[in-house]
């Protein structure tokens, strides 16, 4: 079959792990073409190997710069997470709160944040703070938006069945409501770690007592050093990609049940089939594979012996 | 009826027990008594408000008027003392199938591993030891209604309403898991009140059918199934079995015309709720 015989291409000739690093090179390839064809001027767009050249030999001078930035990234991320859970159950929960809270979520982000940033600094001065408002801005609403929606959309025949069986409120929320959004609060976790760059970019530019990298950025474009921004703007990159792959990382450690068919220790059924397998990642076990998760569900429940008590309790307490 | 056997071992009774929404009657007043370890079966044309009876029982709807006893105390209108189970299997995805059937032991406090022993005892007992690990994802729709009905057996409450448990499953299914819930109920010696739209379901698994009218429901006529135990499926190709069934489907479809769900009002303002 011509269809078959297509899709198992794509496989054989670009291994998973690879299509992302062809992706790359692709992309510098076109770069270096488009300097070399219409002959662009090195002040307008600089090569890529003077753009690594220009990170490798002054990257004693930029980690700091990287490291502050990186910071603010990560704490204001931190703050907006925690900000963002924290108003999704507290409006899921009271039901006022939801009415009374969205319109001025919603208005906190339909004022543009590169115009409120300035008034922020005023009010908050030029240290750490208003950076960290400022990225928790970005981060916090998808936070809020997709984890109330998933809070509220809980089966109302599953709420029943609760209710039927009697429990506190605080242990519907832990057992039953937080673990169904856990799905949608990792997906607003990977683009809020991307957002999060941004912010912290923009709170740099209004104004900062301490250079980072966003800030570094207009200093050099002032000077024309097009390597240099273009080599800061790739690092800033470089901090938003790993964010989002760290959370991609998060979400298979805490939504272990997507893609596994049976409880037994994590690491342990892991490295068994890397055993089997011989060093590649199965296909069984890979996100997104329909039907191979079943197969796999009944390839381990197969020998029909009854699992070592230890292991099954285990499972339940995972 | 023999009152005063019934008296001495009733479970679970509604006194008078009706249900209007909106000014619309939905359940008239119903008498009902059910004894201990009895199987007894609600069939009804869908929409006439069997789940509202269901509800009522299980304290989830308050009833319009009326009182649900069971066990000589008065449960109306409160819920957490009946085992419930729906249509939909309602297993949590991130709870192996051990966790689910813990489930109502992990809502009321933490798990003792005494509890995770004795719940795994009996699912291994019941047929299910190979999955007790599972995810139920990975789990086929017999399976998945199986280990939902353990949840509920796990409640250890006094009478389990399963409300058309077995509705989603093909007919071969079916027939595996009504067996299967027979041979469960004959061992824990449970009361089950039972709600389908399937007469013949209904004949096979009870000692009475309760017959309901459509909107506003009432029971029509109660049949007592005299058909021996333990009851396998040949059993449904007999001629009693089938004078039974007959019985109920001629009060069950007496009284309906032709075009009559389609120009009742009632119908039209509430919408096909089963």
């Amino acid at each position: 079959m011509s269809g078959d015989r297509t899709r198992s291409w794509g496989r054989r000739t670009l291994p998973f792990a690879a299509r992302p690093i062809v992706a790359i090179v692709v992309a510098v390839l076109l770069w270096e073409a488009v300097i070399k064809l219409f002959n662009v001027p090195p002040y307008v767009i600089p090569t890529p190997e003077s753009t690594v050249a220009f990170v490798w030999d002054d990257w004693s001078q930029l980690q700091p710069l990287f490291f502050q930035t990186l910071s603010e990234v990560v704490l204001g991320f931190l703050v907006g997470v925690g900000v963002g859970v924290f108003l999704a159950v507290l409006m899921s929960e009271v039901k006022v709160l939801n009415t009374t809270l969205y319109p001025l979520i919603i208005t906190s982000q339909a004022a543009p944040i590169v115009a409120i940033a300035p008034p922020l600094v005023i009010i908050l001065g030029f240290g750490m703070l208003p950076k960290l408002v400022i990225v928790g801005l970005c981060v916090f609403f998808p936070i809020v938006v997709n984890m109330l929606s998933a809070l509220n959309s809980v089966d109302p025949e599953m709420l029943a069945l609760v209710k039927s069986i009697e429990t506190s409120r605080l242990r519907l929320l832990a057992l039953v409501k937080l673990p169904s959004a856990l799905g949608p609060l990792c997906a607003a976790l990977r683009i809020g770690a991307t957002f999060a760059v941004t912010g912290a970019v923009i709170g740099e530019w209004t104004a900062t007592a301490t250079r980072g990298l966003g800030n570094n950025i207009l200093t050099q474009e002032s000077a024309l050093n097009t390597p240099a921004v273009f080599g800061e703007v790739i690092m800033l990159t470089g901090i938003g990609i790993a964010g989002f792959l760290l959370m991609s990382l998060l979400e298979r450690f805490v939504i272990p049940w997507r893609r596994r068919s049976t409880a037994r220790g994590l690491l342990r059924s892991r490295f068994r089939r890397r055993l089997v397998s011989g060093g590649a990642p199965s296909v069984t076990t890979r996100v997104g594979a329909p039907g191979s998760t079943f197969a796999a569900g009944v390839a381990t429940a197969a020998p029909l012996q009854p699992p070592a008590d230890r292991s099954v309790v285990q499972g339940v307490l995972r | 009826m023999e009152p005063t056997r019934e008296a001495a071992t009733c479970l679970l009774e509604l006194r008078d027990v009706s249900r209007s929404f909106g000014g619309v009657e939905v359940l008239t007043p119903i008498d009902l008594k059910i004894a201990r370890g009895e199987f007894v079966s609600i069939v009804g044309p869908s929409g006439c408000g069997k789940s509202t009876l269901m509800n009522i029982v299980a304290g989830l709807v308050e009833p319009t008027s009326g009182r649900v006893m069971l066990e000589g105390r008065d449960i109306t209108g409160r819920s957490g003392h009946v085992g419930y189970m729906f249509q939909k299997d309602l297993l949590i995805p991130w709870r192996t199938v051990l966790g689910n059937i813990t489930f109502g032991a992990a809502l009321k406090g933490r798990v003792s591993k005494g509890q995770l022993v004795e719940a795994a005892e009996m699912a291994r007992h019941y047929g299910l030891s190979a999955f007790l690990d599972n995810y139920p994802h990975t789990l086929s729709g017999g399976m998945r209604q199986r280990v939902a009905l353990m949840r509920t057996l796990a409640l250890g409450r006094p009478i389990m309403l399963l409300d058309e448990p077995f509705g989603a499953l093909d007919a071969q299914t079916r027939v595996q898991l009504q067996q299967w819930l027979l041979a469960v109920w004959a061992e824990m010696q449970g009361t089950i009140l039972f709600i389908t739209h399937d007469i013949e379901e209904a004949v096979f698994l009870s000692d009475r059918v309760l017959v309901m009218s459509r909107r506003p429901a009432a029971i029509a006529a109660e049949i007592r199934v005299d058909l021996e135990r333990p009851r396998g499926v040949v059993v449904t190709t007999s001629e009693e079995f089938i004078a039974y069934k007959r019985q109920a489907m001629e009060i069950l479809y007496s009284h309906r015309g032709l075009y009559e769900e389609v120009t009742d009002p009632a119908f039209a303002t509430l919408g096909p709720a089963s």
